[in-house]
């Protein structure tokens, strides 16, 4: 229960606030301008579709994962590290953390869900195609939601840790792209028309990542603990 | 025959067994013959097909198919004429509509633009359910196809020029007066018509008009024999009147040995002569011709003068150059859709970050995207997409024919409608896989399937009675022209044109200051679209070429009379 307390907290604090309101304001904007720029005709190969659908994984994940790490700080948000000090016990507030992080990136992820239906349907595509790359969406913003809690409770330095944050996030998205055309890779998965075990398989990977880092923020808790009642 | 001496047992003759034999038998019989009666009392449903002139076809324009259907039940519905394209791969599905009581019968005679001569024309009656009642295939022979068709209302078929000014092979096709066309359109495909026969009983009004409307706008017909005097078309098609005298000649160059008929030109009829003999009079009804031969068209030799006169060159028609269309993104109506549900979510999330209840208003909220984004989605497929269209209508008395043409390139993959105004023949080619043409009471409807970037071309021809047709008259060296406003109008005459003056009196028009003509001026382009033959046209009369004023892109043009 305690668990869901945390989830409640973070979702006013994300969604009710004026500055949750405006993060969401300026991420449905994006999202509004992405599915705009995905209405433009095909021309060649290139699909304005594939362009939105990779902007719109960018939008989800950067929301999502700024909001997990605290890079947007939004008032009355208890952050992991202030929770050390609380009652609740290391696992239920990694649970609380798991399950907040799951619960904005759904919200984002619904958001964007239907603009990616109306791109698919623009192209009679089928409308489970659109739900694929929302399923892809989901799963890598939460994966790199998990990523960057981790990184919160694992790295003091504030500067340090945007840096890395932010630097594997857009190594691994564009670095990753340059590297060779791997399917499974975010930015392939979410393309139109990506095979169904692509998908599957980045989808599991980022599922798999949010899983481990959130083990491993359950695994760092007792010893922030130990560090706060018995540091000097 | 005596009475005992027949062969049919007498009622005492018969034994009690026999009788009942018998009278197990007759119902029996009765029962059989009810059986074998049963398909001829209700007439199962049933479609047949013709297609071409008596089974010439000439590909790549319009042939006549004529349909006949007929059903046992009531059936309310379409006549579905399913045209291969070349190669298979795209398929034209044409759509009449359809609505015949139990035990109706309806015939359909439409214009089929025809490509592909492996794959057969197929013709089905189908309810408005889907299901089909009855169906037919014509399949057009390769060898059946040919560059030029005569077609021939008699008993003896002549013997034109076997080959078409083009180099194909030209034939003769007996026809009968109930294949003839109910559209001009379909005309397209026939070169000349020889009228030795012409019960005009036989021919519904539809079938009249467009004869005339045909003629009027470039075809050409020849009258032999004695056409039944007082009926209206007969004496429309008449350039001369038949004396009764017949004389008997040889030696003539243009007709073979036998009875000449004397002929007197009607008013307009100009008299063809050889050896001071009347071989042929010929008039212009519109744009087209009229002629009567003196001789049976089977008198007339393959190499007489008389049939390179009444036949048209063979030469094909090219539309107008295809436009660099763009499709553009219609960021109005996603705007608007998009917009409307990022603001309604934002308010929901609001709402739900403030009261559980909330998330049901999300929920709500997203059912409505979920469902509204295909709508708005096709609705900014189908303004993506306009056709690009240029028209070429020609009025020639009161006879009112328009050509168009229209290219549309597909922004994305997916069904497009475009409604054309209510034409009689409409073809599609270029980028599509299969275009349904639905022929409605006031409009047609095209739904075609394209893929991203596929251009499709349609082309569709109107027809119809002209409402007020203005006036072009040749008076003293000049051309009056009476009709509404024409501040770009161009004369075409001879070989000069001179461009459309003011005159003093009201919606009255005057063409006075000549020069040679252009023949790359773009209403004679234009002209030429529609009437390859267009120099000769306006060799013999002046036609006023102007803009349309309708908003339509193209040129109206205006027949006149001859000097």
């Amino acid at each position: 229960m305690n668990s869901l307390a945390i989830v409640r907290g973070d979702l006013r604090a994300r969604l009710g606030t004026r500055k949750g309101m405006a993060v969401q304001a300026a991420f449905l904007a994006a999202v509004w301008l992405l599915g705009l720029l995905g209405t433009g005709p095909e021309r060649g190969g290139d699909s304005p579709m594939w362009v939105a659908s990779v902007g719109l994984l960018v939008v989800v994940v950067y929301v999502v994962t700024a909001a997990a790490g605290g890079e947007i700080a939004f008032p009355g948000e208890k952050a992991v590290l202030d929770l050390v000090a609380s009652p609740f016990s290391a696992a239920e507030i990694a649970w609380g953390k798991a399950l907040s992080n799951a619960a904005f990136a759904t919200v984002c992820t619904l958001g964007a869900w239907p603009v990616l239906l109306f791109l698919q349907a623009l192209r009679t595509g089928p409308w489970q195609e659109s739900l694929a790359q929302a399923a892809v969406l989901l799963a890598v913003s939460w994966g790199f939601g998990g990523f960057a809690t981790w990184l919160g409770v694992t790295v003091e330095s504030e500067v340090s840790r945007s840096v890395l944050l932010w630097g594997g996030i857009v190594a691994f998205l564009a670095g990753a792209g340059l590297a060779g055309s791997w399917p499974w890779h975010p930015a392939n998965a979410v393309r139109p028309l990506a095979p169904g075990w692509a998908r599957m398989t980045c989808a599991a990977s980022f599922v798999g990542l949010g899983v481990l880092t959130l083990w491993a923020v359950g695994r760092r808790l007792p010893r922030l603990r130990e560090e706060v009642h018995g540091g000097p | 025959m005596s009475p005992t001496s027949g062969t049919v047992p007498t009622a005492a003759a018969r034994s009690p067994a026999r009788t009942v034999r018998c009278g197990l038998v007759a119902p029996l019989a009765v029962i059989l013959s009810f059986l074998q009666a049963w398909p001829a009392a209700g007439e199962p449903s049933s479609v047949r097909a013709a297609l071409g002139w008596d089974g010439w076809v000439r590909f790549g324009t319009w042939n006549p198919l004529t349909v006949e259907a007929g059903v046992d039940r009531p059936v309310r519905g379409w006549l579905v004429v399913d045209i291969p394209q070349e190669f298979g791969a795209q398929r034209v599905r044409l759509r009449y509509s359809v609505d015949l009581p139990e035990g109706g019968r309806a015939i359909w005679r439409v214009p089929v633009l025809v490509v592909d001569a492996r794959r057969p024309v197929r013709v089905a009656v189908v309810a408005e359910d889907g299901a089909e009642v009855a169906s037919a295939e014509v399949l057009p022979q390769a060898e059946s196809a040919v560059a030029s068709v005569v077609g021939y209302l008699g008993q003896n078929p002549p013997s034109p020029p076997p080959e078409a000014s083009s180099g194909g092979r030209r034939v003769v096709a007996r026809l009968r007066e109930e294949v003839l066309p109910e559209t001009a359109a379909a005309y397209a495909s026939l070169d000349l018509l020889v009228v030795e026969d012409l019960d005009e009983r036989r021919l519904n009004d539809a079938q009249r008009h467009a004869l005339q409307a045909w003629v009027l706008h470039g075809g050409r017909v020849v009258t032999s024999g004695w056409l039944a005097a007082g009926a209206p078309l007969s004496g429309w098609l008449s350039a001369a009147q038949h004396t009764g005298r017949v004389v008997e000649l040889s030696g003539l160059g243009s007709v073979a040995a036998g009875p000449l008929r004397e002929l007197h030109p009607l008013p307009g009829g100009r008299p063809v002569v050889e050896r001071s003999y009347v071989v042929a009079v010929w008039a212009a009804r519109g744009l087209g011709r009229v002629y009567a031969w003196a001789a049976d068209p089977q008198q007339v030799p393959a190499g007489s003068p008389l049939w390179y006169l009444a036949l048209p060159p063979t030469t094909s028609r090219e539309g107008p150059p295809e436009p660099d269309v763009r499709p553009r993104a219609p960021v109005g109506p996603a705007a608007v859709g998009l917009g409307a549900f990022a603001v309604l979510w934002l308010v929901s999330l609001a709402v739900a970050a403030r009261t559980p209840w909330g998330w049901l208003l999300a929920l709500v909220v997203l059912a409505a995207g979920t469902v509204g984004m295909p709508t708005v989605a096709r609705e900014v497929r189908e303004r993506s997409t306009t056709l690009d269209v240029t028209w070429v209508e020609v009025l020639v008395d009161r006879a009112r024919r328009a050509y168009a043409w229209g290219y549309a390139q597909a922004p994305y993959r997916g069904v497009y409608t475009y409604t054309l105004p209510r034409a009689v023949a409409v073809a599609a080619s270029g980028g599509f896989s299969e275009a349904e043409v639905s022929f409605l009471d006031d409009r047609v409807v095209v739904r075609a399937r394209q893929g991203a970037g596929e251009r499709l071309r349609l082309y569709w021809e109107v027809e119809g009675a002209a409402g007020a047709v203005p006036a072009v008259q040749p008076r003293e060296g000049s051309v009056v022209f009476r009709g509404p406003g024409t501040s770009h109008g161009v004369v075409f005459w001879g070989r000069r044109q001179a461009p459309l003056e003011k005159s003093q009196e009201p919606d009255e028009w005057v063409a006075l200051r000549w020069e040679r003509a252009d023949p790359q001026h773009p209403a004679l382009v234009s002209l030429r679209w529609v009437y390859p033959a267009a120099a000769t046209i306006v060799e013999d009369r002046p036609v006023v070429v102007l803009p349309l004023a309708d908003g339509r892109r193209g040129w109206l043009v205006v027949g006149g009379q001859l000097p």
